[in-house]
C-alpha cells in the first residue's frame, strides 16, 4: 500500500512538474531546445517510473509507531524554532537549548542533557567564532 | 615525463605543513566517523563540507582534508563491525561476517590488525591505480564532445540504477528526482526562472551542500529518533595490536584479489565501495572457502577490507578525470569542487594541477598516517565507540546547522536544509535510495547544458547523439548496463545455475 501511495504522489508530482515545465517561455531564442525540453523529458520519465510502483509495489515497509512520530514532530518543531530565534537570541543560548532538547529526546538523563547542551554549544562557539574566525550570531538581544 | 613532474608537484603541495596537518586531522576524524555506527563516509564528509568551505581553505587544502576523511572513514568502518557486530558503515557489512566470529574466539586484536593492513594494501594499490589511470582517462576524455558527455551521464545513471539498490525503478525515480531538484533556479541559457515559486532565494538554485547535509545528516537524526539505539557495548578485549607475519602471509592472496576487484568496482560510475566489498568477499569465498568461511576465516576478513578501501580510491578516477563521481561520497567531494568553482574533468589536470596532483599525493600520505592510527592507536577508537548516541547525535546536528548557516548567513538555508531532510527521511522510509538523488542534484545542470549545447551544434538535429563512434559505443554500454544484470539474474535463478545469495 505504501508503494502505491508513493507511486500515486510521484505520478502527480511528475504531471505537475511537466505541465509547469512546458509553460516556460523565454523572450529570445538562444538554443533549439530552450528552457522547457529538459524538464519535460524528466517529468515524463518520472511519470513512467512511478507507474512501476503503482503496478508492482514492494512489500510493506516498517513504519514507526505513534511515539516515534510524536518525537520526530517535536524535534522538527525544535529545529524550526531554532532557525527562527537563532539570530535574535544568539548562537550559544539557542544551541544550548536545542542540543539539550535533542539529547533528552535520545534518552539522556538530566545530568547528561545539561552537560551536552552547555558543552557542545560553548565549545563549538569558541572553536568557530574565536579560533577559526567564523563569525556566529551573538544575539540581537545582547546588541550583537 | 609529465607524469613524474605532476607527481613531484603533487608532493610539494601535499607536504606543506598546513596540508599535512589537515591530512592527519582528516584521517583521525574520518576513522572516528567511520567507526561510529550510523555515521558513514558520505555523512562524515557531508558534515565537514560546509566547514571546509566556510573556513576559506584553498581548494587543494579543502579537498585534501575531505579526501583524508573519506579514506579514514573507509578504514574506520571495520572497527565497530569487529567489536560491536554492528557495521560502522554500509561497506563494512561484509567485514562483520568473519571479523566478529574472530573477535568471539578471542582474536579481536588480530582481526583489527589484519583488517588495518588489508585496508592499507587496498587503499595504496588503488591510489597507485588512480595515479596511472586518471591521467590516461584524461587523454581519452578530450575526445568527448557535449553529446558524448550527455550520454556519459546517462550511462552513469543507468549503472547506478542496475548496480545498486534492490528495486531498479526506485533507483531511477531517485535519480530523476535529483535531476528535477537541479532544474530549480534560473535557466542557465535564457535566465528564465524555473520552479522558483517567485522566491528570489531560489533563483540561484538549490545549493548542493544544503541538499547533501539535509538528505544525509538531518534524515539520519530522524531515523535515530525511531530506534534510539544506545551506545554499543564493547565486550572484547584487544590483546595485541599487530598481526604476525604468518597471518599476513596467509592473507596476502586475498588482499591482492580483493584490491583488484574493489578497484574495478570503484571505477564503475555509481557502484562504489559497498559493491567493492560485496564482490571481493563473494569471490574470495568461492575461491578459497573450505568450510571455514563464516567462522572467522582471516582471508574472508582481508578480502572485503582490501576491496572496500580499494573501491574508495577507484571511485576517485571517474570523479577526477570525467567529473562523474563513482560513489556517494565522491559525489559529495564533487559538490565541494563545484562550490569552489572548480570543474572536474579532463581540464583539471592541465589547468589546476595543484588540485589534481596535490590530492593524489596527499592520499599516499593519508594512507601512511591511517596505518599508524589504526595499528598502535586502535584502542583509542575502540574506546570512543562507547560514546552514547545522546551526546553524539545532538552535537553532529549542531555542527550541520553551524556549517550551513555559515555558508551564507541565511536562516532561509537552515529551513531549506530541514525541509530537504524531511524529504530525505520519507524517501528512506519507502526505500528510495538517497545517493542517486545527490548525483542528480549535482549532475543535472551539466547534463542539461551538454544536451542543449549538442543540439545547438547540430541546429536541433537529435542525430548528433548518435553521431560518432564514441557516442554509439557509449549507447551500447548503456544498453548492456540495463540488460546484463537481468540476464545474469535470470541465469542464476535457473536450477543449478548458481549458489544463490551469500
Amino acid at each position: 500500500m505504501t508503494d502505491r501511495i508513493t507511486g500515486m504522489l510521484i505520478l502527480l508530482l511528475a504531471i505537475a512538474y511537466t505541465v509547469a515545465g512546458s509553460r516556460f517561455e523565454s523572450d529570445f531564442l538562444t538554443d533549439p531546445l530552450g528552457p522547457t525540453a529538459f524538464p519535460v523529458m524528466l517529468g515524463t520519465a518520472l511519470g513512467l517510473f512511478s507507474l512501476y510502483l503503482l503496478f508492482r509495489p514492494d512489500p510493506e515497509p516498517e513504519w514507526p509507531g505513534v511515539r516515534s512520530w510524536r518525537r520526530q514532530g517535536m524535534t522538527l518543531t525544535a529545529l524550526i524554532i531554532y532557525g527562527l530565534v537563532l539570530e535574535f537570541v544568539g548562537f550559544i543560548i539557542s544551541s544550548m537549548v536545542l542540543v539539550g532538547f535533542l539529547s533528552q529526546m535520545l534518552g539522556a538523563d538530566r545530568r547528561f542533557m545539561i552537560g551536552t547542551g552547555i558543552g557542545a554549544s560553548v565549545l563549538l562557539y569558541f572553536l568557530f567564532n574565536n579560533l577559526l574566525g567564523l563569525p556566529l550570531p551573538a544575539g540581537e538581544i545582547f546588541g550583537g | 615525463m609529465e607524469f613524474l613532474a605532476g607527481f613531484a608537484h603533487g608532493f610539494e603541495v601535499a607536504l606543506t605543513p598546513l596540508n599535512l596537518g589537515l591530512a592527519v586531522f582528516g584521517a583521525f576524524a574520518g576513522t572516528l566517523v567511520g567507526a561510529l555506527p550510523g555515521l558513514g563516509p558520505a555523512n562524515g564528509v557531508a558534515i565537514l563540507v560546509p566547514l571546509a568551505f566556510t573556513l576559506g581553505l584553498p581548494p587543494e587544502s579543502a579537498l585534501i582534508l575531505l579526501a583524508a576523511v573519506y579514506y579514514g572513514a573507509m578504514y574506520g568502518g571495520r572497527i565497530s563491525s569487529i567489536m560491536l557486530n554492528i557495521p560502522g558503515d554500509e561497506p563494512a557489512v561484509m567485514t562483520l561476517l568473519e571479523g566478529n566470529p574472530m573477535a568471539r574466539q578471542g582474536k579481536a586484536g588480530a582481526a583489527l590488525a589484519i583488517s588495518a593492513v588489508s585496508s592499507f594494501i587496498g587503499a595504496t594499490l588503488a591510489t597507485i591505480g588512480l595515479s596511472f589511470l586518471a591521467p590516461l582517462l584524461v587523454k581519452f576524455a578530450i575526445l568527448f564532445g557535449p553529446a558524448e558527455y550527455f550520454i556519459l551521464f546517462v550511462l552513469a545513471f543507468s549503472l547506478i540504477g542496475t548496480l545498486t539498490g534492490k528495486n531498479v525503478a526506485k533507483t531511477f525515480i531517485a535519480s530523476v528526482l535529483g535531476l528535477m531538484l537541479a532544474t530549480i533556479g534560473l535557466d542557465p541559457a535564457t535566465n528564465v526562472p524555473r520552479y522558483t515559486f517567485g522566491q528570489m532565494k531560489l533563483f540561484e538554485g538549490l545549493d548542493p551542500i544544503i541538499a547533501i547535509v539535509g538528505l544525509f545528516a538531518i534524515s539520519e537524526v530522524l531515523v535515530f529518533l525511531e530506534t534510539s539505539r544506545a551506545g554499543g557495548q564493547v565486550k572484547f578485549k584487544v590483546e595485541r595490536t599487530y598481526a604476525t607475519f604468518k597471518e599476513l602471509w596467509f592473507c596476502t592472496g586475498a588482499m591482492l584479489r580483493g584490491s583488484v576487484i574493489g578497484f574495478i568496482c570503484g571505477v564503475l560510475p555509481g557502484a562504489g565501495a559497498s559493491l567493492g566489498s560485496f564482490a571481493s568477499y563473494t569471490l574470495e569465498k568461492r575461491y578459497s572457502d573450505r568450510g571455514t568461511f563464516g567462522k572467522g576465516d582471516e582471508r574472508g576478513l582481508a578480502a572485503p577490507e582490501a576491496g572496500n578501501n580499494s573501491a574508495a580510491g577507484g571511485a576517485l578516477v571517474p570523479m577526477l578525470a570525467l567529473g562523474v563521481p563513482g560513489s556517494g561520497t565522491t559525489a559529495v567531494l564533487l559538490a565541494l569542487l563545484i562550490s569552489l568553482n572548480i570543474t572536474p574533468g579532463p581540464l583539471l589536470f592541465t589547468e589546476r594541477p595543484e588540485v589534481a596532483w596535490g590530492l593524489i599525493a596527499s592520499l599516499y600520505m593519508a594512507n601512511i598516517v591511517l596505518l599508524v592510527l589504526n595499528l598502535p592507536l586502535v584502542n583509542i577508537f575502540v574506546r570512543l565507540l562507547t560514546v552514547p548516541t545522546y551526546i553524539l547525535m545532538p552535537t553532529v546536528t549542531l555542527i550541520c546547522f553551524l556549517g550551513v548557516y555559515a555558508i551564507s548567513h541565511s536562516v532561509f538555508d537552515i529551513f531549506m536544509m530541514v525541509g530537504v531532510g524531511v524529504f530525505g527521511y520519507l524517501l528512506r522510509k519507502v526505500h528510495i535510495p538517497l545517493v542517486p538523488v545527490i548525483l542528480g542534484v549535482l549532475l543535472g545542470h551539466h547534463m542539461e547544458v551538454n544536451l542543449r549545447r549538442a543540439l545547438s551544434l547540430s541546429s536541433g538535429d537529435w542525430g548528433i547523439l548518435f553521431g560518432s563512434n564514441l557516442a554509439i559505443t557509449l549507447w551500447v554500454l548503456v544498453f548492456l548496463s540495463l540488460t546484463l544484470p537481468f540476464l545474469i539474474r535470470a541465469i542464476r535463478r535457473r536450477p543449478g545455475g548458481g549458489k544463490g545469495e551469500v
